[in-house]
């Protein structure tokens, strides 16, 4: 099923935005010319992702440093172990949809 | 010295200053014994034979981790070649206070670290009568008096403290034992009784370029059995899941927030969260919201800002309420309905165990002529906001329960306690507790009070009190006009003195005429004196901010400006130009001044009462309940306004 997420342009690059969206809480990250959403809370213990350091591609928990690969979810270094759930997108002219 | 970040659980809350330093102690209740009262539980470090404590030339920023009640500073000094990351924490589900200390060598060559903890307990607020001592099965120090025990646990690499001691302070000189650990040692004595501090010290030896881990904890309990408990749960599970189990906790009670933040700038959107839980970090369990945790006001009158002002409170509980959450400002409604008096008004203040706060508010005037000693906004403030939890919530069950107490009596209180010809309500004390009269402030909580009332009476049915309560909101309405509006100043005066004087005085205080809806944001009059107080009480530096009032001497910094900017102020501001916006450019101004607050915050997100007008430093309590409550209700009235318009532009 997909579902809208936002305007594109409300995404500034290096920003990552959390949504709430039927129940799943997601992260967009504009990570220059391709934009990616995975889970919003960390795998490790649930801390908010949109807090976290974004350094091009790699995104850096706010709580205890795990650090993700934004294009696929997964774990470049600990304590997390699980990747993140990756959501595929979709843009259609200035929208962006998730596919849940 | 503010208080930089605070930790609490509703019964135990700590605070600490910006150099690290534990000031504050409050348990069982928060804001109920300090045990603490601002005297310094330091952090000392001792690197390769040199010790220095956190408050020598020590970088720290104290902050929290993010959407938690866990605080994250970095401590560095370059001269020592190490850095240190600490989290504290109180379990919220036990009245223990964690403490995780990482120590980081930045150097090559394996090092020994020592870490120094005091502890300067002043238990039940005063030092006499205080005893402290090793107990070596558990291999903790316990500070008692009555009731009240402290326990002082940690490890490190499996280890306990390295070395111990107690000793005394305050008497014949001597400073306290804390001294005692400039030199790397500690004398390991076991036992003190009287006026006494106690220190603990971790040994670590740390790899290049490596870290090692530190724990630190305080158990606090009724009896030595009780932190005992507590000391063997937080051995059996460890400090670092504690850590987790609160991270999470404090996490998952924001996440109920339903408010979508995308549409405000990071930084805006990060301060309205850190409010929400600061908010909840000055709520007792039993219901009181206290105005400050800020003991540092001690020195001005020996009293502080530990006490539950219904005012404050109903304030908090409307900004809780415009986020959603309704759970706690029950909480608060109870203490309140348990508070009020049978004459159906508030007193000045509360302690959080819902007993009668120090006042000075005098039984009779000058003349020595009877008057009411209290503010009457207190009690119109709160029936007002349970109107507003009504409506958010729609918790009829509850209302029954307080509906004869906290509607009808304080109701009746004020319909019956105003003046026969003029309508208006009688004098008491003003909104910023100074004056008595009445103030254009107080006749707009009433008005707006009395107002809610009558829409209780309406769902109860009770139609005979709808139409006098209705009748009598109306009648305050139009005397407010006619008697507070200077047609010649063109705007709302600050109030009448009791001789019948008027106090012409431009007071922000008069915003409340809009914020409590008693005219409408776009009201000539209420745009003539919301445009009058942002001419002139807006603070022409480059810190800016809006002041009180003219010529406010509370903690004044420089008589050449009205007054110091005070967030409070400021943030009315704010609300009035969300309300009087028609599109997104007329909205600007409002966010504005959204980001100017967040500008204006401490690191860790804390809001002073005011600020220095010069250097934006904090003034006064800090962080201040009032402060985050008008950040969060300014910043829900922009959220609902931006989607208003928004919406409007879709169609």
């Amino acid at each position: 099923m997909l579902v809208k997420l936002c305007e594109k342009d409300k995404l500034n690059v290096g920003e990552p935005k959390a949504f709430r969206v039927k129940g799943h809480e997601v992260l967009a990250v504009n990570a220059g010319s391709i934009i990616y959403c995975i889970d919003a809370r960390c795998a490790h213990a649930g801390a908010p992702l949109a807090e976290g350091t974004l350094n091009g591609e790699v995104l850096t928990c706010p709580w205890h440093y795990s650090q993700f690969d934004v294009t696929n979810g997964n774990v470049i270094r600990g304590p997390a172990e699980k990747p993140l759930k990756v959501y595929r997108v979709e843009e259609r002219e200035n929208s962006l949809f998730i596919e849940l | 010295m503010p208080r930089h970040v605070l930790v609490s659980n509703g019964r135990f809350a700590v605070a600490l200053d910006e150099k690290a330093r534990i000031r504050d102690v409050y348990f069982p209740h928060v804001g109920l014994e300090n045990h603490a009262v601002g005297h310094q539980f330091r952090f000392g470090i001792w690197v390769d034979g040199k010790f220095d404590w956190s408050d020598g030339d020590w970088e720290i920023v104290m902050t929290y981790m993010p959407e938690t009640l866990t605080t994250r500073y970095i401590m560095k000094k370059q001269a020592f070649g190490i850095s240190i990351e600490v989290n504290d924490a109180i379990k919220n589900d036990k009245d223990i206070f964690l403490r995780k200390i990482r120590v980081a060598n930045e150097a090559d060559a394996t090092r020994e670290v020592r870490l120094f903890f005091t502890q300067d307990f002043h238990i039940y607020s005063y030092e006499a009568g205080d005893t402290a001592f090793f107990e070596p099965k558990l291999g903790a120090i316990v500070h008692y008096k009555g009731k009240r025990y402290f326990l002082i646990g940690g490890t490190s690499g499996g280890k306990g403290f390295f070395q111990y001691a107690v000793g005394y302070k305050e008497v014949e000189d001597k400073e306290g034992t804390w001294k005692d650990a400039e030199d790397g040692q500690l004398s390991n004595n076991p036992v003190a009784q009287g006026a006494v501090d106690s220190v603990v010290s971790f040994k670590i030896d740390i790899p290049p370029n490596g870290y090692s881990i530190v724990h630190y904890w305080i158990a606090c309990g009724d009896s030595l059995g009780e932190v005992a408990r507590l000391d063997s749960q937080v051995k059996q599970i460890g400090v670092e899941q504690m850590l987790l189990e609160v991270e999470n906790y404090w996490s998952a009670w924001l996440s109920r927030l339903q408010i979508d933040l995308n549409i405000l700038p990071h930084d805006v959107a990060r301060l309205f969260k850190r409010s929400l839980l600061l908010m909840r970090a000055h709520t007792d369990n039993n219901g009181g919201f206290l105005a400050s945790l800020d003991s540092d006001i001690l020195g001005i009158h020996r009293d502080s800002y530990s006490y539950v002002w219904p005012r404050d409170g109903a304030m908090a509980a409307l900004a809780f309420c415009s986020s959603g959450f309704t759970d706690v400002p029950t909480m608060f409604f109870e203490f309140c309905n348990k508070s009020i008096g049978d004459d159906g008004f508030f007193q000045h203040k509360y302690l959080p165990d819902g007993s009668l706060g120090s006042t000075w508010h005098a039984l009779i005037d000058s003349a020595g002529r009877l008057q009411l000693p209290i503010q009457e906004d207190e009690t119109a403030s709160v029936l007002y906001a349970l109107w507003k939890y009504y409506e958010k919530g729609g918790n009829l069950e509850f209302i029954t329960k307080v509906y004869d107490r906290l509607v009808i009596k304080a109701a009746d209180f004020m319909m019956n306690y105003r003046d026969s010809e003029t309508l208006l309500p009688k004098p008491t004390f003003d909104e910023w507790e100074e004056k008595v009269g009445v103030f254009t402030s107080t006749v707009a909580s009433v008005c707006a009070a009395l107002d809610a009332a009558a829409k209780f009476a309406k769902v109860f049915y009770d139609s005979s009190r709808q139409d006098a309560l209705g009748e009598a909101s109306a009648q305050i309405k139009d005397a407010m006009i006619n008697h507070l509006y200077d047609r010649k100043l063109k705007r709302f005066i600050k109030g009448i003195d009791p001789s019948g004087q008027k106090d012409t005085t431009l007071d922000s205080s008069v915003s409340t005429v809009f914020a409590y809806g008693v005219l409408e944001a776009k009201h000539e009059l209420v745009r003539n004196t919301m445009d009058a107080l942002a001419n002139e009480l807006w603070i022409k530096t480059e810190v800016g901010g809006l002041a009180r009032y003219q010529n406010d001497q509370y903690r004044q910094v420089s008589p050449e400006f009205p007054g110091n900017p005070w967030f409070i102020s400021t943030l009315r501001l704010a609300r009035w130009r969300v309300a009087v916006a028609s599109s997104l450019e007329e909205l600007a101004p409002s966010l504005d001044l959204l980001k100017w607050t967040a500008k204006h915050a401490l690191p860790s997100g804390a809001l002073a009462e005011q600020l220095d007008p010069y250097s934006g430093y904090p003034i006064s309590a800090t962080p201040l309940l009032w402060s985050h409550a008008e950040f969060v209700l300014a910043v829900c009235d922009y959220i609902s306004k931006y989607q208003e318009i928004t919406a409007s532009i879709s169609i």
